[in-house]
């Protein structure tokens, strides 16, 4: 799995890099992921598998596919916290 | 022993052609501690009621905070301020670099512009004293040429120089002031006033040093090596010192908040072509201001497509999604190119982004058409359209004329429901973030005093979770409630009206937007602690907070003289109708549930209904004075 860690997620990768190549054998949980190379959930305000935006909470993800991941820096919509889904949100 | 500052202001008279030294007790410094409060003071007192922006009434003052030039990180920053000729209201921009320090080691805490010199002029200071210089032959020349000629005539390399370019020479009315050529007060057209006072360049040479001022020197100097060293090891810092502002591009498209044709759309197809990958394949280094360990600040150079040099700075994240998404042009050479452009012309590239898409809209919609642009096929995408009109901007040749008057007044002139597509508040374009995805950042586009601005307070996905670092530091500013980035109920009101505060507060002490927390590395004791080390003063939060929110209520009651107070603090049009792409497709900021939230921070923040400060409010921070001056129903 291609595993893009955007703004300061970066810095709670190995060796803080940015772009980590994570094997998985069969289907994960997303958050397992994170918990094992050390990423902190609160850091994570979106979270994208193959460009389509998923809660992390209940994400699950495979070898072959590539997630981005970013911090409540600037982003705007919060899916990845469980959050109601923005387009959702009383617009 | 000091107590943070020299006490004193340089008054320079180019009417007159006249300078003289101003000094300040500690009472007054006290409410008026530097920067943007010091400056909005004397906004206040000293300008002429309705005097024209860009006339010799206009005050145009540079000023720095309380702990510009500390040897702490991020500490570098001095304001410009004046009455804005794109806003007509408060003007303001602050700016990094090595100017702002140099000014307090030269013994001013600021410098107040009168009058209009009768031929080009620069103003020469060093060490307490100053100096009107002959600039005639230095008009009309690139900034490089004017710097090292100062530089040369002053026989001193390590000379300080803040300038204009050919952008505020002629009157474009979101000219910037420069300096050092890499740092810049970009927003309100303050690079215009100075211009139409024909004053070209101010040089700097000051042997002080800060700690020389402090209260506690070995306090400050602890406090600012903890925090070098903190940088890289703490989150924020180092995803600062590591990829820059432009590592916003790629979380915006993916939040769907990403500018894109004139803020139609959150999403652009060229985004990867404008994102940090692609970035950081033509970053050639980073630079840095004055003692600061961040080191933020992109170098880019390359000859292929374009021909960029590494004079100027870096395009960062405002002119990529400027000049990039916002104008439909995917190709981060040319943006760099049109950054260059800007900051060699002397433009603030947010307000020339936005006013150029401004126009690429009306010209899609046959609202101008060629005959209007010489031909100019001024489409979203066309790179050569967008490089040709740049220069013709800061000449004010051509369709250059109209687009140097910003949008709200091209709009104007245009009529037939052009205004529709100028994306501004109060006239100034907004920054490249759409509220309509966090909500709080457009309670201070609509609100702020100079109008859209994106560096009033803290943006929204900071408020989300509580077990976020950005969170937990908030928490010391007594932040505790947590809200979604599209709330905008009491909760996000209140927490606004905090933030609002504590990033005023900066501006009065001369720390960058990417220093303090919650935005970075910062925290907020050590803030404290640097002004208690600096000041001796018995100081917290708190106070500090009140010392903030006394610099917004100057800024405002100078736009309640002016005439425009609550009447004008409201979002362009697009913002309420919905996003057509990407997650937030459909989304909208409802009016009558933003109106609502706009009328409770006016209550929050102790005004009336109208947008204008209670007099017991204003008394309570120490300026009842102000109502008196602008002549208001308070």
């Amino acid at each position: 799995m291609e595993l893009h860690l955007g703004g300061h997620l970066g810095y709670y990768g190995p060796e803080r890099r940015s772009r980590v190549h994570v094997r998985l054998d069969g289907r994960t949980s997303l958050s397992d992921v994170l918990r094992r190379l050390g990423i902190p959930e609160a850091e994570v305000a979106i979270a994208a598998v193959n460009r389509e935006i998923v809660r992390l909470e209940g994400a699950t993800v495979v070898d072959a596919d590539t997630v981005h991941l970013y911090p409540p820096v600037s982003g705007g919509a919060h899916p990845a916290a469980g959050g109601a889904h923005p387009a959702a949100g009383g617009a | 022993m000091g107590h943070g500052t020299n006490g004193t202001i340089l008054r320079v008279d180019l009417t007159r052609t006249t300078t003289r030294v101003e000094t300040f007790d500690d009472d007054f410094y006290r409410t008026y501690p530097g920067g943007k409060a010091l400056a909005a003071f004397h906004l206040l007192r000293d300008l002429v009621p309705g005097a024209d922006p860009l006339g010799p009434d206009n005050v145009l003052i540079l000023a720095a905070g309380l702990l510009t030039g500390a040897p702490i990180s991020t500490a570098t920053r001095f304001n410009a301020i004046a009455r804005s000729p794109l806003t007509g209201g408060f003007g303001e921009s602050e700016a990094g670099g090595y100017w702002g320090p140099e000014l307090k080691m030269a013994g001013f805490e600021a410098i107040i512009v009168t009058g209009r010199a009768p031929e080009p002029v620069y103003l020469s200071i060093r060490d307490g004293s100053a100096e009107i210089r002959d600039a005639r032959h230095l008009w009309g020349q690139d900034p490089l040429t004017v710097q090292t000629a100062i530089r040369d005539e002053l026989g001193d390399r390590l000379v300080r120089v803040l300038q204009i370019g050919r952008a505020g020479e002629n009157g474009v009315r979101y000219a910037m002031i420069m300096n050092e050529l890499r740092h810049y007060n970009g927003r309100t057209g303050m690079g215009a006033v100075m211009g139409s006072k024909n004053l070209r360049a101010v040089a700097v040479r000051g042997t002080r040093k800060y700690v020389e001022l402090a209260h506690d020197p070995a306090a400050l100097s602890e406090i600012g090596k903890r925090l070098a060293k903190q940088i890289p090891n703490h989150p924020q810092g180092w995803d600062l010192r590591t990829k820059g502002t432009p590592g916003l591009t790629d979380v915006q498209n993916a939040a769907g908040i990403l500018p894109t044709r004139n803020f139609r759309y959150g999403q652009f197809e060229h985004a990867d072509a404008l994102g940090l990958d692609s970035y950081l394949q033509l970053r050639t280094g980073t630079r840095t201001c004055y003692a600061c360990a961040v080191r933020c600040k992109p170098e880019m150079a390359f000859s292929d497509r374009y021909t960029v040099t590494n004079t100027y700075d870096g395009p960062e994240y405002e002119a990529v999604a400027g000049f990039g998404s916002n104008c439909g042009i995917g190709d981060l050479q040319a943006v760099a190119k049109a950054n260059e452009l800007c900051n060699e012309l002397g433009i603030d590239c947010i307000s020339a982004a936005g006013t150029i898409a401004f126009a690429m809209e009306c010209f899609e919609n046959g609202l101008i058409g060629p005959a209007d642009t010489d031909g100019i096929d001024l489409r979203f995408g066309n790179i050569e359209a967008l490089h040709a009109v740049i220069p013709l901007i800061a000449e004010r040749r051509g369709i250059g004329e109209l687009l140097s008057q910003g949008s709200r007044r091209a709009a104007e002139v245009i009529g037939r429901g052009a205004d529709q597509f100028a994306m501004h508040a109060k006239g100034l374009e907004l920054a490249m973030h759409d509220p309509r995805g966090k909500v709080g950042v457009g309670l201070g586009y609509a609100t702020n005093e100079a109008g859209g601005d994106h560096l009033v307070g803290f943006h929204d996905p900071l408020w989300v979770n509580r077990d976020s670092v950005a969170f937990r530091a908030a928490m010391d500013l007594g932040i505790t409630e947590t809200s979604e980035t599209r709330d905008l109920g009491p909760t996000k009101v209140r927490t606004w009206y905090t933030a609002e505060r504590w990033n005023s507060a900066e501006k009065v002490l001369g720390l960058c937007f990417f220093g303090p927390a919650p935005r970075s590395f910062i925290q907020v004791a050590d803030v404290v602690g640097a002004v208690r080390a600096a000041t001796g003063w018995d100081i917290g939060v708190d106070d500090l907070l009140e010392i903030g929110e006394r610099a917004v209520n100057l800024a405002r009651m100078f736009n309640v003289r002016e005439g425009i107070a609550g009447a004008q603090d409201h979002l362009p049009p697009r913002l309420h109708a919905p996003l057509e792409n990407g997650p937030l497709q459909g989304v909208a900021i409802q009016r009558d549930e933003f109106e609502r939230a706009v009328a409770d921070l006016y209550e929050v923040k102790g005004w009336y209904p109208t947008g204008i400060p209670t007099r017991e409010r204003l008394r309570a921070l120490a300026i009842e004075w102000t109502a008196e001056a602008a002549g208001a129903g308070t």
